[in-house]
């Protein structure tokens, strides 16, 4: 009997602790999507109103007014598709180029392999800002300016990318491996087959990052593409603001329509961060 | 054999694989002729404008088909925010548009590079453009070196704005005309109207950075901007000044208070701006309509005020310059500038077009047509942003450093002089050549490589005799060519990227190492036989260099505080978001993640009103809690901190998910038998949870290090630097130098140096944590 008091007490306390941390949860929300709520409701609110202390949180009287000219302002369909084309095959180059690089420096054993990552490592830290010009001129020279090609080459793999995927292979254990290697898997089934469904996680976050850097992506389409017909969203959104006086509710509801994209991939891929099946019978 | 054959093969598919892709890839890639770019049509032009202006231009352009049947016009929009860089590029590159609008202020960097096509033999011949016919302060702009590259196309200038309700309420019936009512007006405007002795009523907005506001004084007085040491020039800063020293503007609240929200509740009963504000006050403050006004600016010995505006340029590389031509003349007809007026509510450039009713009738826009009269703009010089920048510096670093002595502002005066005259002297020399460079360059080349084959030599003896120590392997006879086949299958899975990596960035990178040999500048772009090799100079000029230490302490300081601050957050934040018992975590989730892709327009309006000194949300707190409070942004002390938090906030969610799936690796029965043991929720994080993130956490501590290192977003769209460079970062100052002074090689040089000290921060935490980043 007593012991079943305790167990009760147990459970009580577990169950305020629970509380407790949800409802901290619940304020740091709060404070993460005020800005995100800000930018909602202003594409909203009509003229007036927008620049007030403390900041309005919910339009007066919400209006459509900013929607209806962006879409008629700006051919959504069209730059819709070409940001839709740019960022999706940008991410699938990323998310295979990258894990073959990824596995090869974590499980691989080939010569100068440690000296080829280090390298990589130390071009990551140039600031991507000088190369623009170079990279500019040699696309010309391709020929790829105005095309798809142009924007998505130069981006298909990231060094992010491989360190990344390198990191998290590194957790898996060889064991797995050799287990294949014996079995008489070559390199690239073992690849395929044995240690790519398990990096579901990694591959999930590399794949919202990459969607989201080609997606918001504003200086390198607008400088690549020459003509206005191949222009991503971002680009053809910038165009509606002007020098000094920035319309901001109609800033705000282009800032809506292209951060939705990224949230619905965000919430369709973060279900791939769970835990894998297969690990939780390793042992180490 | 057969069986080493057959593994070999097995080995070499990922190969076959990668030989496939680049078959099928390269007919994917080059299929298209994308190259639409020169109409075939010889009466097509493209015309480039930006922003609002670019989607509306088409309006005009079908009106000017229609006049010239079998003409066609292509117009295209370039976001303001980004449009310098663009027109940089397309120029460098060799494929500008036909016609393009161009920012005065942008004139002559682009007229250094050739871009423009000269017009004074197309002016001689036209009915319509003629230099009287134009403002003439706006016209000047399009003068560069004595020669015309542009016609105006739109001006703007910049006028008093004022409460006529307070300001009779001071006794004034009138706007102030002269410097002495201007100073008399803004000190009976300045009260403390509750008593607190703070004042919350001030005379007028002056900017602590910003010329476009500060030059009118000097020109109203008849001073130089080349020459602060003459008399002019002096009074009128110690003029401008007085009004800080006086209290009758804030210090550097100016660029934190809400224009409409002061103007509105008094706070700033004055202040200067152009036209675009004519309309927004009507929309934004429909209730003070009546109450307010604009006037000419109060003057000295004239009532100078700036001219900005925009000119329509034709580009040299141009096949159709006569078309061009006609379509420039079109649109400087006075009646086509009245229609324009209509669309953009912008001021008409041609002087006859204000005298339409529409204009010469209007209250205030009549005013700024007044004030047309009386205009000049900043020399149009291709350093002119660099002059800027310095005379900003020192007039900011004057004003917020109270305490000065009339001497102090003399000896400042001639120390700004001193730079101008050195910015300015910069740009006729030119050493060396592009050969002498050259050789240095492949010198340089082979001695990287040399180092190279060295050091592999070094490797490959070193890391056979390794391997074989560290791994025995059963078929010990069979250890070399196991070796090289894997090492094969290695080469085939690293292939893909290392190419398209050495293609587009080793090989830019290598270029830009190039480039920080040289003094290339935007003479040098116009004409690469200017460049001259001048080996480590930049460097030596980098270390010499005041700002570029106080970005490096900014840097070091943001990445020092800001990594560890953010990691921990994120990681507590994944930690919690993991457990099984969190409801609603892909709610949780996505929330926390939410800050990451906010527009950082809309993070910037949030995070204003939080710091701000009046209204803002911290100082209420510090306010009710009776704490002292802080002038945040503004403040050189409190700036950089204040930045580390928003930008903490801002990436903290981008760690989260990398832990979030760092952590799904961690086996559960680890957590399982921990348990059984009794180890409570800490002692799992501490033995169970950080082992196992160990190799997540070296990716995410080595690249916020990186990343905060490369700090950029936050200062640029907060800040710009300011206040005193207090926030001003590397690459922010790279940024500068590069984008807004053309500076190329400076700014490659400081790229260098920033490397390099990434380079030994990376190297130092491998060290430390070099168990992450061995393999077993």
């Amino acid at each position: 009997m007593a012991n079943w008091t305790s167990v009760q007490k147990y459970k009580t306390i577990k169950a305020i602790e629970k509380f407790w941390l949800h409802l901290a949860l619940f304020l740091g929300l709060l404070f993460t999507i005020a800005p995100f709520v800000w930018m909602v409701s202003t594409s909203f609110k009509s003229g007036g109103g927008i620049f007030s202390y403390p900041p309005k949180w919910f339009p007066d009287h919400p209006t459509l007014e900013w929607y209806k000219q962006l879409f008629k302002d700006v051919d959504f369909l069209l730059h819709f598709k070409n940001s839709l084309i740019v960022s999706i095959t940008t991410t699938f180059f990323n998310l295979f180029f990258c894990s073959l690089a990824g596995y090869a420096f974590a499980k691989l054993r080939f010569l100068g392999r440690d000296k080829i990552f280090t390298l990589l490592m130390a071009t990551l830290m140039v600031p991507g800002q000088i190369t623009m010009i170079p990279v500019f001129l040699f696309l010309k020279q391709l020929g790829l300016l105005n095309s798809y090609w142009g924007l998505i080459l130069p981006a298909s793999v990231g060094i992010f990318g491989i360190f990344l995927v390198r990191q998290f292979m590194m957790t898996i254990p060889d064991d797995l491996i050799e287990a294949a290697r014996i079995d008489g898997c070559s390199e690239f089934r073992i690849y395929w087959n044995v240690i790519l469904p398990l990096c579901k996680p990694v591959l999930a976050t590399l794949g919202i990052f990459t969607f989201m850097g080609s997606w918001n992506d504003f200086l390198w389409p607008l400088i690549v593409m020459i003509g206005e017909e191949r222009y991503t969203l971002p680009v053809a959104l910038a165009n509606l603001s002007g020098q000094f006086a920035t319309k901001f509710g109609l800033l705000m509801a282009g800032a809506v329509v292209v951060v939705m994209p990224i949230i619905l991939i965000f919430v369709f891929a973060q279900k791939y961060v769970i835990r894998g099946i297969a690990t939780t019978g390793l042992k180490e | 054999m057969g069986k080493t054959l057959q593994s070999f093969l097995k080995h070499l598919r990922p190969f076959l694989i990668f030989c496939l892709f680049l078959s099928f890839s390269p007919s994917a890639l080059f299929s298209k002729p994308n190259l639409r770019l020169i109409s075939s049509n010889p009466k097509a032009l493209t015309v480039w404008a930006m922003g609002e202006e670019g989607l509306r231009i088409s309006i005009m352009a079908r009106k000017f088909e229609q006049e010239n049947p079998g003409v066609e016009i292509k117009t295209q929009a370039i976001p303001w925010d980004a449009a310098h860089e663009k027109l940089l590029t397309s120029v460098v590159g060799g494929l500008p548009p036909d016609v393009s609008q161009m920012g005065t202020t942008w004139m002559a960097e682009f007229a250094t590079l050739n871009a423009f096509e000269p017009l004074e033999s197309y002016i001689q011949k036209s009915k319509i453009i003629q230099k009287e016919n134009f403002f003439e302060g706006s016209w000047n702009t399009n003068v560069v070196g004595k020669k015309v590259v542009g016609v105006p196309w739109y001006v703007d200038t910049r006028v008093l704005f004022y409460r006529k309700d307070l300001l009779k309420e001071a006794g004034f019936l009138d706007a102030p005309k002269t410097w002495e009512e201007f100073k008399a007006a803004s000190r009976a405007l300045t009260k403390d109207l509750d008593g607190d002795k703070k004042i919350d009523r001030y005379g007028i907005a002056l900017p602590v950075r910003g010329w476009g506001v500060f030059l009118p004084f000097v020109w109203q007085n008849g001073g130089d901007v080349f020459h602060p040491t003459q008399p002019e020039f002096k009074e009128a800063l110690e003029y401008y000044m007085s009004f800080f020293k006086e209290n009758l503007t804030p210090h550097g609240r100016a660029a934190d208070m809400d224009i409409f929200q002061a103007f509105r509740t008094g706070f700033y009963p004055m202040f200067i701006s152009g036209p675009w504000m004519v309309d927004l006050v009507h929309k934004e403050l429909p209730e003070l309509d009546g109450k307010w006004g604009v006037a000419v600016l109060p003057g000295k010995k004239k009532r100078t005020s700036f001219v900005g505006g925009c000119n329509l340029v034709v580009f040299k590389d141009s096949k159709k310059k006569e078309l061009a031509w006609k379509f420039v003349e079109f649109l400087s007809r006075p009646d086509i500038q009245i229609e324009w007026h209509r669309i953009m509510k912008s001021l008409p450039a041609v002087k006859l077009a204000w005298e339409d009713p529409l204009l010469r009738d209007h209250p205030m826009l009549r005013i700024f047509g007044k004030q047309m009269q009386d205009t000049q703009s900043p020399p149009q010089l291709p350093e002119w942003e660099q002059i800027a920048d310095t005379l900003e510096t020192r007039t900011e670093a004057m004003i917020l450093g109270q305490t000065i002595l009339d001497g102090n502002v003399s000896n400042s005066l001639s120390s700004l002089e001193k730079e101008i005259e050195v910015i300015l002297s910069k740009s006729k020399s030119s050493k060396g050549g592009i050969k002498k460079s050259l050789t240095f360059f492949v010198l340089t080349l082979f001695g990287i490589l040399a180092f190279f084959i060295f050091w592999k030599y070094k490797f490959f003896i070193k890391s056979r005799f390794i391997e074989s120590r560290k791994i025995p392997r059963l078929e010990s006879k069979k250890t070399f060519s196991l070796n090289l086949i894997r090492s094969f299958s290695g080469y085939c899975f690293i292939a893909p990227s290392v190419t398209i990596l050495v293609l587009f960035l080793f090989v830019p990178i290598l270029a830009s190492f190039f480039i920080s040999l040289t003094d290339w500048n935007i003479y040098g772009l116009a004409d690469r036989s200017s460049v001259g090799f001048i080996g480590l100079r930049n460097y030596k000029k980098v270390f010499q260099d005041a700002i570029f230490w106080k970005s490096l302490w900014n840097t070091l300081f943001f990445t020092g505080v800001g990594v560890p601050f953010t990691v921990m957050i994120s990681l507590l934040c994944a930690t919690v978001l993991n457990e099984k018992f969190v409801k609603l975590k892909t709610f949780f989730r996505t929330a926390y993640f939410v800050p990451v892709v906010s527009t950082i327009v809309a993070v910037a309006v949030i995070w204003r009103w939080l710091y701000n000194p009046e209204f803002g949300l911290l100082n209420y707190i510090l306010k009710s809690m009776s704490l002292p409070e802080f002038n945040w942004l503004a403040d050189p002390r409190t700036a950089l901190a204040s930045l580390i938090l928003m930008a903490a906030w801002k990436n903290f969610g981008y760690n989260m998910i990398i832990f979030l799936a760092g952590l799904q690796s961690i086996p559960e029965t680890l957590y399982e038998s921990a348990r059984i043991d009794g180890a409570n929720a800490w002692q799992l994080f501490l033995h169970v949870t950080l082992p196992g993130l160990r190799s997540i956490m070296v990716f995410v501590v080595i690249m916020s290090t990186i990343g905060y290192l490369q700090f950029f977003a936050e200062p640029y769209v907060m800040t710009k630097g300011g206040p005193l460079n207090s926030t001003m970062s590397i690459v922010l100052y790279m940024y500068n130098q590069g984008f807004k002074f053309f500076e190329l090689g400076y700014a490659s040089s400081l790229a260098y140096i920033l490397f390099g000290i990434i380079f030994i921060f990376t190297f130092i935490q491998m060290r430390l944590r070099k168990s992450g980043f061995e393999v077993n």
